[in-house]
């Protein structure tokens, strides 16, 4: 005769939002964390490229500049790429729909993943400006501590982006090519790698896209701790602007069914049968 | 029509609707297919109901309009007096379900992963419980992606049960488990519903449903061709089965054996009040072809012979069983 279950228990209240977004947060960056693929691209592409570029040379301005430019590939990196992509791992594995099927309110698992992917863009930020400082960046520490406030913007504008585009990736194997062309372009023509030779509509046209504002405030932090505001006004606008766009596309097409619509598979197999 | 079996093993502690699932005349379509056609039941809070039909039948298309990913075309859903497709807090928190593929993080342990769905519900069970229940006390620290694929699936039926639900939807939730396992989980299964839970199974291993199922329901091109309990079920085929797997590359069969070969293997499987012509027509072939019969069964039929029966033909006329009331 097996043991009975234990018994239910008193507690009936469905948990709070708070501990539930807690929670949700610290098992989303149990994931990143342990994700080679997303350490990779978050955190290590931006130090390679800083190895590989070297920031010893040109005047203390620019040796910032390319500094706050990798940091915000980094985050940019972190907050789209690996935030969308995961995304939509997850709804092909048919993780999303085990959450859909708890009582965990869908706010709560944005609320939770997109604050662990801003950690995870934040200390990939501060890993480049370290890196940065090691091979000669004049970084200061209270340069660093600042630059936290445009990179964490950044990192939500991103995010509220990849979870809206994460529902037109069609499959897991195209998400890493989709995501990387779409924004490694506006990274380059933003000038995170420092400023390129581009038609002046352009070089206009990027200071309306999401990562200009976050490149130069970042470069401008680092250059200028404590100077207030951190984001300009424009800037901040042009940020608030695509979160709210990215948050709205999201509201309307996210997904959390790989298969929503798709006609069932009719297949012809054997009946699995087995001795009674 | 519309049946209602049994009025479950155990009291239900949290569920105020009688019945768990009701459908009303349910339609599925994508474009010309018809996933779901016209499917009508009512299941008892506490009973234990397994869905059979071959591939494409619908049972996961009907799952899925339970569980509230699937919106039907036609007909109305009620599941724990609640339209799955606009579900409450409350609701989620009493229906738990395990989809045909296992769908966990691959790079968290057992335990991590429970504690974090454990989190969302007002009431879990302790994660020790849910590991014992499934068999993976000794698993808990493993990561998942280290897992078996088969202690992957009881991975997620850990993660289904350990809200304790007052409904849980298992689609083919054996499948890929060693004898074993499956039995500790029919086991397991059986508490819950002891417990209450009414449980909705899909599956294709008979034996399955025999064992554990207080009613079948067996679906073909999106209709319900049977409803009742697997010993009516069986009483359905008639008296006498005869089996007989039919040796590769024998020929020549008469019209009278013909007739009682399976569509997808090659046996011959007859039920009927007498077995008699049938056995005389085997005997009669094999003696002429000096063929060995140490294969052939002669008994009473059991659940799959009935399955086999119904499903043989799935543009069959719709025909039902209609179940008993215990």
């Amino acid at each position: 005769m097996p043991e009975p279950l234990a018994p239910a228990g008193v507690r009936t209240r469905l948990p709070g939002w708070l501990p539930l977004t807690g929670q949700q947060a610290v098992y989303q960056l149990r994931l990143l964390t342990r994700s080679t693929r997303s350490l990779l691209a978050g955190v290590l592409l931006p130090v390679l490229v800083l190895l590989m570029h070297g920031t010893g040379a040109g005047g203390r301005g620019d040796q910032l500049a390319l500094a706050g430019g990798l940091a915000a590939l980094g985050v940019a990196s972190s907050a789209f790429v690996t935030h969308a992509s995961t995304l939509v791992i997850a709804r092909e594995s048919g993780v999303l729909r085990r959450w859909r099927m708890t009582p965990l309110p869908p706010g709560c698992f944005f609320a939770g993943k997109i604050a662990a992917t801003v950690v995870v863009a934040d200390a990939s930020a501060l890993l480049t400006v370290l890196v940065a400082a090691l091979t000669g960046a004049p970084v200061s520490a209270a340069g660093a501590a600042w630059m936290l406030i445009p990179t964490t913007a950044g990192a939500l504008t991103w995010a509220s982006l990849g979870t809206a585009i994460s529902a037109f990736i069609p499959a897991a194997a195209a998400a890493y090519p989709l995501l990387t062309i779409t924004y490694l372009p506006i990274m380059l023509v933003s000038g995170a790698l420092g400023t390129v030779s581009q038609p002046a509509w352009l070089t206009t046209a990027a200071t309306y896209l999401p990562a200009r504002p976050v490149i130069v405030a970042t470069a401008g932090a680092l250059h200028h701790p404590g100077s207030w505001p951190a984001l300009a006004p424009g800037q901040l606008g042009v940020l608030a602007g695509w979160v709210t766009a990215g948050l709205a596309a999201a509201l309307v097409c996210f997904r959390w069914d790989p298969g929503r619509g798709r006609p069932p598979q009719r297949r012809t197999a054997r009946l699995r049968s087995s001795p009674a | 029509m519309t049946g209602t079996l049994g009025t479950g093993r155990g009291t239900a502690t949290r569920l105020p609707p009688a019945s768990a699932v009701q459908l009303e005349q349910v339609c599925k379509r994508y474009g010309d297919v018809s996933a779901v056609d016209g499917v009508t039941i009512d299941v008892a809070c506490g009973t234990i109901v397994a869905v059979l039909g071959p591939n494409g039948a619908g049972k996961t298309t009907l799952v899925e309009m339970l569980a509230g990913f699937v919106t039907p075309t036609s007909g109305t859903v009620r599941v724990l007096g609640e339209d799955p497709r606009r579900p409450s807090r409350r609701w989620r928190s009493q229906v738990g379900m395990v989809c045909q593929a296992t769908a966990l993080d691959p790079q968290l342990t057992v335990r991590e992963m429970l504690a974090a769905v454990a989190g969302a519900f007002p009431d879990p069970l302790p994660a020790d419980e849910a590991l014992g229940l499934t068999g993976l006390t000794g698993q808990a620290q493993t990561r998942i992606q280290a897992l078996s694929g088969g202690q992957q699936r009881r991975a997620d039926l850990a993660a289904a049960v350990i809200g304790r639900p007052s409904l849980l939807f298992l689609d083919e939730p054996t499948t890929g488990f060693d004898p074993a396992a499956r039995r500790q989980t029919w086991t397991m299964i059986e508490r819950l519903a002891d417990r209450g839970t009414t449980i909705m199974l899909t599956t294709h291993y008979l034996d399955e449903a025999s064992q554990i199922a207080d009613r079948v329901l067996v679906l073909a091109t999106g209709r319900v061709i049977a409803d009742a309990t697997p010993a009516a079920l069986r009483a359905q085929a008639g008296g006498t089965t005869v089996r007989y797997p039919v040796p590769a590359g024998a020929r020549d069969l008469p019209a009278v054996l013909r007739r009682h070969l399976g569509p997808h293997d090659n046996t011959i499987i007859a039920t009927g009040a007498s077995a008699v012509p049938v056995l005389a027509a085997i005997v009669a072939w094999a003696r002429a072809r000096r063929m060995d019969l140490s294969s052939l069964e002669v008994g009473p039929p059991a659940l799959e012979d009935a399955y086999l029966t119904l499903t043989r033909d799935d543009q069959m006329p719709s025909r039902r069983t209609e179940p008993s009331h215990a």
